[in-house]
Order: C-alpha cells, then structure tokens, then sequence
C-alpha cells in the first residue's frame, strides 16, 4: 500500500475546486427554514408596590402589563423567509415621576395617579434571504400608543467564512419617534409634540471554536438625537441633553456539554454613553434537556450601572449645564433577575412556560452608592406560550 | 473535561488565528453546535419581549443585533 | 467528539441505483431523520433519471440526440466544468466522450475489433471537440457524452452532503463501490473500507480507514475479452482506442469521491509506473494493483 501525506498538488487542487463547485457537494449554509411556524405568548408583568414610608404623593400600586404576542415565520422557496410579529400590550397602574427632598432631607417618590390606562400596539416584518454563504435580513415596524408612535427598520447581512467556522455580521437599524404627551399643550394650546431618531450599528464576529464551543464578540453603537427628556417627568422637572451617544462591547459563548445533554450561554455587554452613564451585564444560562422533549432553562442576569452626570435624587440648586433628572433609571443601582424556563415538545407543538423574577437595589451594586432611589423596580413577569410547525 | 479557563484560553488563540485561515471544526463535527439550544437566539420572541422590558427599565441598552421602536414606557 | 449520542442507532438503507448495488449506513437518532435517509436515496435516483445514457428521457440521452443545447442548467454545467478539468489535468486520459468506442468493443464477446473499425471511430472521440460556451453545448455528429464516470461518484459525495445539512453526521455512503464517508462512527473510529483483490473477490488486500472524504476503484477485470492468451480489459484508452494493460485496479481516497474516482480512472489509464508516478505527485492516498 503506497500512501503519501497529503500536500498541495495543483492537480488536485484544480479537481477538488471543480468538485465543490457542484450543487450536490454545497452543504449549503444558510437556508430558509423548512417549515412555517406560528408563536404564540402571553405575558402577565407585574411590578413591586412602591415604599409607601417613602412615597410623598401618587399611588403606590405601580405597573401592570398584559401582553399579547404573536409571530408568524414561513418560508417563500427555498432561499427567502418572511416573519410577521404583533404585540399588543395592555398597561394599568401608576409610575415614578420622580424624587424630591423629604422633610428629614431623605429622598421621597413622587409617583402618578393609578389611573394610567395605556396600550401599545407594535407590528414588525422582517424578510430574510440566504445565500449560500450567508442571509441578508431587512426588517420594518411600527409602535403605537396613544402618546408616542414609533417607525423603525434595519437591515443586517451575516457572511460565513473559512468553512463556517467564522462568521461575520453587521446590523443598523433606525428609529423615528415622535412623543405627543396626553395632556400637555405648546404655547398656542396646541397638543404638545416632539420627535427623536435613533441610528443603531452593529458588528459581530462569531468563531467555532471545537465541537462543543462557540464565541462571538461584537461592538455597537447607538446615537439617539432629539427630545430625548420624560415628557411626564418634565413637569416635575427633568431637563436631559438633546443627544446621547451609545457604545457597547458584548461578548459570548455557547458550550455544549455532552455528558449533561446541555448547552451553556454565557453572555456579557459592557455598556457607556456621553451621560456618563456606563453598565456591565452578565447573563448566565443552562440549557438542560430531560429526554427528548422537555428542556429545562435556568438564567441568571446581573446588571450594575452608574448613574447620569445630571442625575441626583433632588435638586436644592441648578447644574450650570441647566439638565436635571431625578429618574430612577438614571441612578446608580444593580439589579438582579432570576428565570426558570420550561419547553415541552409535543410532536409539532412546542409548549413553554417561563417565570422571572427580577429585583433592583443600590445595594447589588458592587459599588458603595450612598442613597438608592426609592423609585427602583421590583418585577415578576409570566410568560405561556405555544409554537406550532406546519 | 479541560476547565473553562483553558476553554477560553483556546477559543482566544483560535479567535487571533482567523486570519491564518485555518479550519477549526470539520462539518461532520458540528452535530452539537448546530443544536437549537445552541443558538445564540433561542427563542426570538421571548428575547424581543426581554429586550423590551430592560430596554424600558434600565438605562442601557444595544448590543443585540434587532432592530426595534422605542416606546413612552413610564 | 466525545461522548455517543443516546439512542443513536446504526441503520443500514440497501437499495439498486445506477446499475449497482447500494448501501447508506447511517447513525440516526430521531423519528425525523428517517425522512433525511428517504430523501437522500430519493437524490441517488433523480440524479440517475438525469443522466443516465439507459434512459431516453435522461438530459443526457437529449444532450447526445440533440447534438445543440442551450440553457444548461447549473448542476449539468459543473459536470461539464467538472470533466472539461479532469480532461486538461490527464493529459487527454481521462475523455467523457470515450463511449463511442462501446460500438467497436464487445465485451460479451470473445473476439477483438478490427483496426479499421477503431480507427474509423476515432474522429468521433475528443473532448476538445465538444463546443461550450456558457449554458450552451454542441456535441458534433456521432459524438456522445457519458458521465460513467463521473456522476455515480458524485451522488455519493451529493449523499453525504445532504446527510450533513441535516445534521445527520455519521455514516458511510456507497453507491456500487463508490464510497463517501457523512463522518466517522460517534465513537470516533473511522470506517474500515477494505479493497478487495481481483483474484480472491472475498479477500481484502487492503484497508483505508476512512473518517471524511471518498474512495472509489477504477478496475479492469470485472469484464474482459481473451484472445490467444492475451486479456483486453474493458477500460479503453481514448487516445488510442485499445484497451490499457497492466494495472488490475487502483483505489483513491480523496476529499471527495468524485476526484477520488476520477483519479483512479486516470491512474488505471497510465499504466503501473506511470500511474504510481502520478498518483503520489497528487498526494493522495492509494492502493494500486498490477495484473
């Protein structure tokens, strides 16, 4: 048996090209799904009470969310899938305003009348073709409530290179908003209205690493522009820059555990803007398969930020910059969530059942932070839902 | 089973070795990267909703790659 | 990879394509890779139905009627770019329109053509004189095309291909000796493909481990005519239309099994010191056997 090391011969390498030219030799890399599939979810989010000894007015009984959600995923031919999502939300309770100085100088909540009834309509489409190395997506959207309307779009392409061990992908999206606030009139008495654009970019590297190991790492940016203040906490005073500027860093894998039948996600996003605001979040999961069809999700996620250079929780004098806030979401704080996810897998159908608890305290922060915002928000969001494969 | 520090270690060097070309994982050994619990969206409607509500509560956001409207959220 | 997949089952799919003998062995682990395996044997017989020169309603059985045809469709044009390579890298030997000289060579029976009827056959062999430009083809008159020896090797890569979209990664492909592995058994270990020696079919004289890529045979003692003591094996020269001698049969391993069968073929038309010449400057893997 005469057997020589494999080397570069242009012969071979002229056959071999012609090969890998043929149809049936291209494990083609990218394709539409096979099937269409329907989704559907039904969420129930339901906010902590606020801390009635350190409420100064409002209603303590802060937000609840119902919330609708369908998806529709089909296949056109071979090479092009289109998807369909709505969702509906339905809001009821009160929400922060903001803080002020209590009597003892301690921080107190302002909150607002319960009687907040609000919903959000949200209807998006996204159209992806694929190629034989690689999909291009295009996606548009729209969000309404009866105070703000929202149109987005984006387009993203995924390359695949170096045998699909690595692949490449940029993503940009677009925002145009436009804020109309119930109850507020300009000057001529006229509703009161302004706007904001966003403009996202995203690049990301994904690399096989072995047969049980993937990384991907990828930077974004965020550049928002506009009205960028609570029109419902300005009254109360929140002044914010007419621009924010956004820079992320994310950073993942996947690890498949054999032995366990599970796969690993690791995920964390280092996050910093011109409000000086900056956060790391770190999420991690365990994917458990139980048999063939139940799989058991655990996730953990924990978050720290640091506060806008114009937050504080009151103000007793004017920045010079003239912008002021004392929203809870701008304040220094670290925030906890736990989720349990559950999929059962029926023939066709696939159900799920997920619970998250989700809980915020200047306390989490790694960082000493001398006064936490009472306005901080405690959630638990349950989540039902069924997919289905034609 | 290596520990998780040598897990990086690896995928970092391979991550530097893009460039060179070189073909890490054969297809006939992707059996467990291609598994749907693997992905690095598993499920895109619930992580539409998640991206939401922490879009809504917290300062922070991007680094996914979707696109997606803002909203009055209070 | 390390451990095996629970409940994974070797399942072995038997079945006659192309005039051979087939077999899928494959390691399946759901209810729904069952339809992967149908779909895939399903691929071995439409790619057959194309072009198979058996049947007249084959793309290939028109192409030969035809003589002009335009608006190739892709999969037929790689063929063509495929063969057209293979051509120009051996040096002539390795000619689709070879089959032309079937009309001269009777292998059923016992007597050889006359030098007169082979040099009359001749003007009509040469891939050179195939015409192509983009989707189109003219093939002259009396001229024939055959993908023989091209296409049975190229199913199974196709095979193993479309195992491997699916994410079905371990299993052994062979179309009639033509053999491309989907990956190595889940343990690991590679397949054991034995060749076999002409004189003792039973026998394996030889072993290629075989974790990725093809392995296919060109042989000439399956058919043969002798003739006061001399044997003329049925694989033909197509520079001089007589059949070659002294090699029995040589086996590639390949990347693919398609190069691998094409790289047979030539190594068997090169003759013994030749054809090992040639073999080892491609740097594959082989087993050469000499009458």
């Amino acid at each position: 048996m005469a057997a020589t090391k494999k080397r570069t011969n242009p012969m071979l390498a002229a056959l071999t090209t012609s090969a890998l030219a043929l149809p049936g030799l291209n494990v083609k890399a990218d394709s539409a799904p096979e099937a269409a599939s329907v989704g559907y979810r039904f969420y129930v989010y339901q906010e902590g009470d606020a801390p009635v000894d350190k409420l100064s007015s409002g209603s303590p009984e802060r937000y609840s969310i119902y919330v609708n959600q369908f998806q529709l995923l089909a296949p056109l031919n071979e090479s092009v899938s289109i998807n369909f999502n709505y969702i509906q939300e339905s809001m009821s309770g009160a929400s922060p305003v903001g803080t002020e100085a209590g009597d003892g100088g301690e921080s107190q909540l302002i909150m607002s009348a319960a009687s907040i009834k609000e919903s959000r309509r949200d209807v998006s489409s996204t159209v992806r073709w694929y190629a034989e190395n690689g999909n291009l997506g295009m996606s548009v959207g729209v969000s309404n409530e009866n105070d703000y309307d929202a149109t987005y779009g984006g387009i993203d392409v995924e390359r695949h290179f170096n045998k699909k061990n690595t692949s490449v992908k940029l993503a940009s999206s677009v925002s145009s908003d436009t804020l109309s606030p119930t109850g507020r009139v300009d000057e001529q008495s006229k509703q009161f209205t302004q706007s904001k654009q966003s403009v996202s970019m995203v690049a990301s590297i994904t690399q096989l690493v072995s047969a049980q190991a993937m990384l991907q790492t990828g930077f974004g940016t965020t550049l928002l522009s506009g009205y960028l203040t609570d029109p419902y906490k300005a009254l109360e005073g929140d002044v914010r820059p007419e621009s924010k500027n956004q820079y992320t860093w994310s950073a993942g894998a996947r690890i498949f555990f054999a032995a366990q039948d599970a796969a690993m996600h690791i995920g964390y996003r280092y996050y910093t803007d011109d409000w000086n605001i900056n956060s790391h979040a770190v999420k991690l999961s365990w994917y458990q398969n139980i048999k063939y069809d139940i799989q058991l999700i655990p996730s953990l996620r924990y978050y720290v930020q640091t506060e806008a250079e114009f937050y504080d929780r009151y103000f007793t004098t004017a920045r010079s910059d003239g912008f002021f806030s004392t929203d809870y979401r701008l304040s220094s704080y670290g925030a906890i969530s736990a989720k349990l996810k559950y999929v059962q897998t029926l023939k066709r159908f696939s159900y799920t059942a997920t619970i998250e608890w989700y809980d915020s305290s200047a306390s989490y922060s790694y960082r000493n932070i001398s006064f936490e915002s009472p306005g901080l928000v405690n959630y638990v969001m349950f989540t039902t839902g069924l997919n289905f494969n034609f | 089973m290596k520990t998780h520090s040598a897990r990086f270690k690896v995928g970092l060097i391979l991550l530097l070795g893009l460039l060179s070309g070189c073909v890490a994982v054969q297809p006939w050994e992707r059996e467990y990267l291609t598994k749907p619990e693997m992905l690095w969206t598993t499920d895109s409607m619930e992580a539409t909703l998640e991206e939401h509500v922490y879009f809504s509560k917290e300062a922070s956001s991007g680094g996914s790659t979707s696109a997606g409207g803002g909203c009055g959220c209070n | 990879m390390s451990s095996v997949k629970k409940d994974s089952l070797l399942k072995v799919f038997s079945f006659k394509a192309m005039g051979s003998p087939c077999k899928i062995h494959v390691y399946l682990s759901r209810q729904q890779e069952l339809h992967v395996a149908q779909a895939a044997i399903q691929l071995v017989h439409q790619l057959e139905a194309k072009y198979s020169r058996y049947q007249s309603t084959s793309i290939l059985s028109k192409m030969n009627k035809d003589g002009e045809t335009t608006g190739l469709d892709n999969e037929t044009i790689a063929l063509l770019n495929y063969a057209d390579i293979a051509f120009h890298n051996s040096d002539g030997l390795f000619d689709i329109t070879t089959g032309v000289l079937r009309k001269a060579w009777n292998f059923k029976s016992q007597s050889i053509p006359t030098h007169e009827l082979i040099e009359s056959l001749m003007p009509y062999i040469g891939w050179q004189k195939i015409i192509r430009e983009g989707a189109s083809i003219i093939i002259p008159k009396g001229m024939q095309i055959d993908f023989g020896g091209i296409v049975k090797e190229y199913a199974a890569d196709a095979v193993a291909s479309y195992f491997l979209a699916h994410n079905v990664c371990h299993g052994l492909v062979d179309l009639g000796g033509d053999i491309r592995a989907i990956g190595p058994h889940p343990s690991g270990k590679p397949w054991q493909v034995g060749i076999r020696n002409p004189c003792t079919p039973k026998a394996a004289i030889a072993k290629i481990e075989l974790s990725s890529g093809g392995v296919a045979t060109s042989g000439n003692y399956e058919r043969f005519i002798s003739v006061n003591g001399h044997r003329y094996g049925h694989v033909l020269n197509p520079l001089t239309g007589w059949p070659v001698s002294g090699v029995s049969s040589v086996s590639v391993h390949a990347d693919t099994c398609i190069v691998a069968g094409t790289a047979s073929t030539i190594g068997l038309l090169k003759g013994p010191s030749e054809g090992k010449h040639w073999l080892n400057d491609l740097g594959v893997e082989y087993v050469l056997q000499e009458e």
